[in-house]
């Protein structure tokens, strides 16, 4: 007997052992076709988030397979603010930052519930100095739970350092499964007619 | 011939007799007449030719066409020699002849360059017929024929769409659709418009494409086109699609799909289809998207649509995964690759051949983890040829993407078989590196990374890769880098904990180099990689280095993560007031910044610390553990907390409530399930349950499978041993040193051998050495723990099996450089 019948006989009895390195198996599967995970970035537009909004961009932009999705990078020049797509946007959407130093405007909240619908992973960042509302304050303290990211920051080193923990984390490879459902919005893009 | 009855039946001017169309010898006919316009010079009837060129080829007669063009070409320029001119050439050679033509703003060569595009469009060379298309359009434009120079910016747009290369479709379409309204075309318009439509929404750009849907809606009613009043609808179906409006969307392609039937457009039918399936998919779920799957997959087929059929097939192949498994999905690619391998139409024949060979490597790695490494082979090779294959051209096609997802499949697939040189070697030598492309550029970059495995190339691998300038590859190479790294350290069948380090090494020093904001997160990462690599004063180093870095940037979160790591380092070597004291600082920042997660990780290592020398303040954590878990963290966080919880009470010596919190830790928890599995069962052991944990091991075995998880149990339980033999339950010590010893002998066996102290395999060897250990101490002498241990090994998995488990032991006996875990009693 040598390593590779033992392994073979020894393999046998476990036959109906569960499958296991799924993991694995799934970087090789999704890896056919690995559309971006888009990540929207939702926060106030009012100029007061403007370098975290650009550091959320940048660190999402960094990890292979993630597109960042933001309105100054991404919405079509000239256009005006367009609320039901940016809520479209956000609800198809494989996750979505949430960026808080102050109150939150209705759309915003829109686009949070949208991607929450769409079953996006979401994280909250919220900054220190900010004065919250009691409404924000109770949305941060019903949204904290075990399915979502939230975080305080003080400046912006700490934004970046938060959010490549947790996308590392949450993103890289639990979310494998969920490019399924993103990849088929994606993929009717194949369907254009050439005639 | 039917489809030549649509052509007009006589046409004079060309020289062709009345009914040309009708007579079985046409193709002489036509060729007779167009020779005879050659030889007259007459530039009209030759331009009239090209014209009824491009009829015949959108009617499916391309081989005529083809002949049609390449006489005209060879007319046009008397310079053009060799076999084109010599005899009849294949449409792909007369495209790639018109291609290699300077354009000329004269009737003729555009007319040819047009007739070549609907060739190119035709065979499925896509990019060549959005070039030749778009080239025809200037030429028409330079002529002022504003009708044709439409229909051909309008197929280049097409054509560029199919591509994906939206913002070129969107130029063409835009453009088609001025020339389409100067020419008062509205029908056309509206077909540029919804071209440019689908182009706007390739670009995000949906403010757009409502627009241009919504002046569609004006101009259909006019029109009267059942075919563009059902394409109108599935454009207006794929915005809502895109703003994750299901209903409405399914609503609007159902319109469309009876739309496409009526008109008897079986291509619309097919695409409508496709989308009705991935719509089902992504609303409804993989199993009630398969029938649509199915008639979209068997309509393409029966249509003659190669390309969508192929396209489709690969949708067909990832819901078939998921509904009726591998075996399903690589039959669909299987059929329909073995059918179009001769046409092989780009890009859509090597993107499903490249499926079909991620498909069996999947497959492979599958067999790997479930019944070791000889089943695995040939599924291995066929993915690997199937890769192979389909990379080469992908370079050849300058399809980066592609490439790149095909490179790092066959990347997995090499380190999976220990063939990293084998793997370097083919990439390097292959010729890739020769052709200037970013294609070829990434390939050197896959080559480099699995090179690193490799003692052979790990110096070309490491030069190489520092070599590249950080700005060629974007801010993210560091994180490339990185990303290398955590792949190799994933405990899995790919550990490669030297590779790892050396990857984490590089992207630091990229990082620094390039001055990276991400530079004190990957300083922290790599410690954690040294850490694994048992090279503790380095890691030491790495994580102070990260700590000053997080000062210096009054970074709360990245120190906090440095100090829990620095604290787990000093913890391992036994330096528990430094390891206490490092663990509440994490604590206390993790809290300030509202880390639950990372609070709750240091918090439990300060009691696992105070479990031994200070109870009640190991219990007191505990209490404010669980506060801390009670207002919204992971379930990994609270798995943390439930197990600190367990140790609190085992401690006690209240084993009954260790074991419902390990239990309930291990069902939350991904990460330590087999760890808190063991625990469980030796609060257990610890109660003298037996009956229970008998009852309890039967069901943790079978969801064992081949990984990190496993060993941990493995390891982990043989403190049960210990249990069950000082309550003087040999019998029940061998039972659970039988399963630890079966379990960690099928997972040696799944992976390949490896002399990295974090692979599987030296951990599952570590494992079997631990377990013999511990019955070598308890038998003391005698040989009673031994004889249960073997008995039970044949009930748990029969005669056959265990004798080659006892094999597997004394070839694992027969290497002393294997050291049993060194502490498999940790708590927490």
């Amino acid at each position: 007997m040598d390593l590779e019948q033992a392994g073979a006989l020894l393999g046998a009895a476990f036959d109906e052992a569960r499958q296991t390195d799924l993991l694995i198996e799934d970087e090789v599967i999704f890896g056919r076709d690995q559309d971006h995970l888009r990540v929207f970035i939702s926060s106030k537009m009012d100029g007061s988030l403007d370098t975290e909004r650009k550091a959320t961009h940048q660190v999402v932009s960094a990890l292979e397979g993630h597109r960042a999705w933001w309105w100054e990078g991404d919405a079509p020049a000239g256009a005006l603010h367009s609320e039901h797509i940016c809520i479209g946007y956000a609800k198809s959407s494989d996750g979505l930052v949430l960026l808080i130093g102050g109150a939150i405007s209705p759309i915003i909240y829109a686009e949070y519930q949208a991607a929450r619908d769409g079953g996006a992973q979401r994280y909250v960042f919220i900054r220190d100095d900010s004065t919250l509302p009691d409404d924000v304050s109770e949305f941060i303290q019903a949204e904290r739970t075990g399915e979502v990211v939230t975080r305080n920051f003080q400046n912006v080193a700490e934004l970046r350092t938060h959010l490549h923990q947790s996308l590392i984390a949450s993103l890289i490879r639990a979310s494998r499964r969920e490019i399924l459902d993103r990849r088929n919005r994606q993929a009717s893009k194949r369907g254009g007619r050439r005639s | 011939m039917t489809n030549l009855d649509r052509l007009r039946r006589d046409d004079p001017h060309l020289g062709l007799g009345l009914g040309w169309n009708l007579d079985p010898d046409w193709p002489s006919q036509l060729l007779s007449a167009l020779r005879d316009a050659i030889s007259d010079h007459d530039e009209a009837r030759l331009v009239g030719f090209a014209k009824l060129g491009v009829e015949l080829c959108r009617e499916d007669h391309v081989a005529m066409a083809s002949a049609i063009a390449q006489l005209l070409l060879v007319t046009l320029n008397p310079e053009v020699n060799g076999p084109i001119r010599e005899r009849a050439a294949t449409p792909s050679d007369v495209v790639k002849a018109v291609s290699a033509q300077e354009s000329q703003p004269e009737p003729l060569p555009v007319s040819v360059d047009l007739l070549a595009g609907t060739i190119a469009d035709a065979i499925g060379m896509i990019e060549q017929a959005a070039d030749l298309n778009w080239r025809a359009g200037h030429g028409f434009d330079a002529l002022t024929d504003s009708t044709s120079a439409g229909s051909a910016y309008q197929a280049a747009g097409s054509a560029w769409l199919w591509l994906e290369r939206a913002d070129q479709s969107a130029r063409a379409s835009a453009a088609a659709v001025e020339r389409f309204r100067e020419a008062g075309d509205s029908r056309r318009e509206t077909e540029a418009l919804l071209t440019y439509a689908e182009a706007a929404i390739e670009l995000g750009e949906l403010s757009r494409a409502e627009g241009f849907v919504s002046r569609v809606g004006e101009l259909v009613p006019d029109i009267r086109s059942t075919h563009l009043n059902a394409v109108w609808r599935r454009t207006k179906a794929r915005i809502e699609i895109e703003l994750g409006r299901d209903e409405d969307a399914h609503l609007l392609l159902m319109q469309a799909l009876r739309g496409s039937r009526k008109s008897g457009d079986r291509e619309l039918e097919v695409v409508v289809l496709h989308d009705l399936a991935i719509l089902a998919e992504s609303a409804k779920g993989p199993k009630h998207a398969a029938r649509w799957w199915c008639k979209a997959l068997a309509r393409a087929e029966e249509s003659g649509l190669t390309a969508r059929e192929l396209d489709i097939a690969r949708g067909a192949s990832w819901n078939a995964t998921e509904v009726d498994g591998l075996d399903e999905a690589i039959a669909i690619l299987e059929r329909v690759t073995e059918r179009h391998s001769e046409s092989r139409p780009r890009p859509v024949y090597e993107r499903a051949h490249a499926d079909l060979g991620a498909l069996l490597l999947a497959r492979a790695t599958r067999q790997l983890s479930q019944s070791g490494r000889s089943s695995a082979d040939p599924s291995f090779e066929q993915g690997d040829e199937a890769l192979k294959t389909s990379l080469g051209e992908f370079v050849t096609d300058g399809d980066t993407e592609w490439a790149g997802r095909a490179a790092r499949n066959l990347k997995r697939s090499w380190r999976l078989q220990g063939k990293q040189c084998e793997g370097t070697d083919w990439l390097r030598s292959a010729g890739f590196g020769n052709r200037e492309s970013p294609a070829a550029n990434g390939l050197l970059i896959e080559a480099a990374m699995l090179g690193i495995g490799c003692p052979e190339q790990a110096e070309w691998s490491e030069s190489w890769l520092r070599s590249q300038p950080a700005q060629l590859h974007g801010e993210g190479f560091a994180m490339e880098l990185a990303r290398e790294s955590y792949t190799l350290d994933s405990r899995d069948l790919l550990q490669d904990t030297d590779s790892s380090l050396k990857l984490m090494r590089l992207a630091c020093d990229v990082a620094e180099a390039d001055a990276y904001w991400g530079y004190g997160d990957l300083v922290n990462d790599l410690g954690v990689r040294l850490t694994s690599a048992n090279l503790s004063d380095e890691a030491e180093a790495a994580f102070s280095r990260a700590i000053d870095i997080a000062e210096q940037q009054e970074n709360r979160a990245l120190k906090s993560l440095a100090l829990a790591n620095l604290a787990e380092l000093h913890s391992r070597q036994s330096e528990t007031d430094i390891a206490r004291q490092l663990f509440v600082q994490s604590a206390e920042l993790a809290e300030a910044v509202g880390d639950l997660d990372q609070a709750i990780a240091s918090w439990a290592g300060t009691t696992r610390i105070d479990l031994k020398d200070n109870p009640s303040r190991a219990a007191e954590t505990t209490r404010r553990i669980i506060d801390l878990a009670s207002r919204g963290t992971s379930p990994e966080a609270r798995a943390t907390a439930l197990s600190a919880q367990a140790s609190t009470a085992y401690v006690r010596g209240s084993y009954a409530k260790a074991f419902t919190h390990w239990h309930r830790a291990a069902s939350l928890s991904s990460r330590n399930r087999g760890e808190y599995l063991a625990f469980a069962l030796d609060a257990l052991a610890r109660r003298q349950d037996r009956e229970r944990f008998e009852r309890e091991l039967e069901h943790i075995l079978p969801g064992m499978g081949r990984d990190t998880e496993t060993i941990d149990f493995c390891n982990r339980v043989l403190r049960a041993a210990y249990a069950w033999a000082s309550a003087g339950e040999t019998d029940a010590a061998g039972l659970t040193v039988a399963a630890s010893a079966a379990l960690a002998g099928a997972t040696l066996t799944s992976t390949q051998p490896s002399t990295d102290a974090q692979s599987l395999f030296i951990r599952s060897m570590a494992a079997l050495h631990a377990g013999e250990l511990v019955v070598n101490e308890l038998d003391d002498g005698g040989s009673a723990v031994a004889e249960a241990v073997d008995r039970h090994v044949r009930e748990l998995i029969g005669d056959e099996p265990a004798e080659a488990l006892r094999w597997i032991l004394r070839w694992a006996n027969s290497d002393s450089d294997i050291d049993a875990d060194p502490d498999p009693t940790v708590l927490n």
